[in-house]
This record gives structure tokens, C-alpha cells and sequence, in this order.
């Protein structure tokens, strides 16, 4: 299990299970802060899973450079087209319901568990 | 000079309006991010416990503190980010309740060599579909995804003013407003 923990957040990348999980609140100054998860996200793709997980139901809030790299890593997953992509989240939170939706627009075989 | 681009609506207070006005350039920038944090935070409980007083529906309340949040956070990192000339502009940001909307006031400087690439990129944002612009600007990584965002997931309409300080006719101010519809 691969873990980036931040005093707001959590990320963890557990390639067995081939889910990437999220949580807390992500408010990082610009792309460069995210560097090193994006680099997680990077391993995920290139793991090549048959089914990646993405889970961010416990992920409260995330600006807008956040969302960006969430949407790169749909993108990335796309464009490699190896792995089918599974995303669970909540419409408890706030920002998931559209940005969620946006990424099957993205990505339109993603499948989106919003429960 | 004054220039708008979109449906830009004037201030006027609304029903009520709350302005915070605070100066960036004495601290570093990573402190400065947290205490933005902690700003947009607090406007999104602020107006909460106003919600129903006006008569926002119990159903949406949640929704739009949320929004109420994620722009006020946009607008902040914005603001911090963008300041021009910091040690003599102090930046803005104002939300006033209208009848059916919160509106958004962020202001500061721009530097002018900025005005021009900004003005085109504001006009691009207006003129196409967003989610098309978000997946060119999500692959190259170019600016202006947080107001992307704004656009694509909260639903938000956006306007820009561009006009001269009136105490400072060297700089020029840019004052975004973003619309969250209440109801």
C-alpha cells in the first residue's frame, strides 16, 4: 500500500486491491504541490489494471487544481485504454455530484457508483 | 478605460452583502493559502446560517453552502495568486444576497502586460462549450481551470470588469463576479 498523507488529506494507492482512495480535503497551492499525486495516479495508469478503483466518497473538498489532476488521470486512463475505470462517490458531498458526472463525459465507459 | 465582458451587473448591495478587503504582500505565500482557506470557510458558514432567512429551500441549503465555498475558494486562491502589485493593492471580495442569487465581487490588480492574453482567454471561456475548453486546458495544464470548474460544476455564471483604480490611475483592476443561482 502506497500512502501520501497531508495534514488535510490522505491518499493511498493499494495496487493488490487496484484502488486509488481519497479522502479529507484537498486545497493544494497550484499543480506543483500535487506533484507527488500525481505520480501515484501515473503508477496506477501504468499498472495497466484490468479494473482501477477510484474512491473518493471520504473526500470532503477539493479546489479546483485537484479536480484537474483527477480529471488527468480519467484522461490518462482513456487514452492508455487497457483499463476499465470504476469511480465511486457520495452526493453527500458537495462538489462530487457534477464533477463526477463530468468525467464520464470524459471518459464515457467510466463507470460511476455515486451513492 | 473600463471594459466588461459577459453580463457583468453592477454592485448594489443587494439584500445584504458582506465585503472583506485585506492586503497579501507582508506574509509569504504558504501562510497566506492557509488563512484563505480558513476565509472561504468561514463565508460559506456565514451565509448558511443566513440561508433561511431567506427562504432558501431546507433541500438546497446544503448544495449551496457548498458552492458558496468551493467559489469562494476559487476566487480567493485567485486573488492571492493574480495580485498585481501587491504592496499597493489590497484585494477584494464582496458577496451580496439578491433575490434569487449570491453574487460575487473578487477584485485586484493586473499587471497590463496580463490584460490582453486574459481578456482572450476570458472571451474563449464565454464563447464555447466548457467541457470541450476543460479537457484542452486539463491535457496542457494552462491556467484558468479554476474558473472552468466554476463554470462546469457549480453551475455559476461569470462576468468580468476591467477598469482603472480611481486612487491609483497606474494600476488597473479586474473585478470577477460570479453568479450562484439560490432557488
Amino acid at each position: 500500500m502506497l500512502e501520501i498523507e497531508g495534514e488535510e488529506y490522505r491518499v493511498t494507492y493499494d495496487p493488490d486491491a487496484a484502488t486509488l482512495a481519497f479522502e479529507g480535503t484537498l486545497r493544494l497551492q497550484g499543480m506543483d504541490a500535487y506533484a507527488p499525486i500525481i505520480e501515484l495516479l501515473d503508477q496506477a495508469v501504468e499498472a495497466a489494471h484490468a479494473v482501477t478503483t477510484l474512491d473518493v466518497r471520504g473526500l470532503e473538498f477539493l479546489n479546483s487544481s485537484g479536480i484537474n489532476i483527477l480529471f488527468r488521470f480519467v484522461i490518462k486512463t482513456r487514452d492508455r485504454g487497457v483499463s476499465r475505470l470504476v469511480v465511486r462517490g457520495t452526493t453527500g458531498v458537495f462538489w462530487q455530484t457534477r464533477s463526477l458526472r463530468n468525467m464520464q463525459r470524459l471518459m464515457p465507459g467510466l463507470e460511476l457508483e455515486l451513492a | 478605460m473600463q471594459q466588461i465582458l459577459g453580463a457583468y451587473v453592477e454592485r448594489n448591495g443587494g439584500q445584504e452583502s458582506l465585503l472583506v478587503r485585506f492586503s497579501t504582500h507582508a506574509i509569504p505565500r504558504p501562510l497566506r493559502w492557509q488563512n484563505s482557506d480558513l476565509l472561504a470557510d468561514f463565508l460559506a458558514e456565514y451565509w448558511a446560517t443566513l440561508l433561511p432567512a431567506y427562504a432558501v429551500p431546507p433541500e438546497r441549503q446544503d448544495e449551496i453552502t457548498g458552492a458558496i465555498g468551493h467559489v469562494a475558494n476559487e476566487l480567493l486562491e485567485n486573488l492571492v495568486k493574480f495580485n498585481y502589485r501587491p504592496e499597493r493593492n489590497a484585494i477584494s471580495l464582496e458577496l451580496s444576497m439578491h433575490a434569487h442569487v449570491l453574487r460575487f465581487y473578487a477584485t485586484n490588480a493586473i499587471d497590463p502586460q496580463a490584460i490582453e492574453r486574459f481578456q482572450g482567454w476570458i472571451r474563449q471561456l464565454l464563447g464555447e462549450p466548457s467541457s470541450e475548453l476543460y479537457e484542452e486546458r486539463t491535457r496542457h495544464d494552462q491556467p484558468g481551470s479554476g474558473l472552468l470548474s466554476l463554470l462546469n460544476d457549480h453551475a455559476a455564471r461569470l462576468a468580468w470588469k476591467f477598469e482603472r483604480d480611481p486612487n491609483d490611475p497606474q494600476l488597473v483592476l479586474v473585478t470577477t463576479m460570479v453568479e450562484v443561482e439560490m432557488k
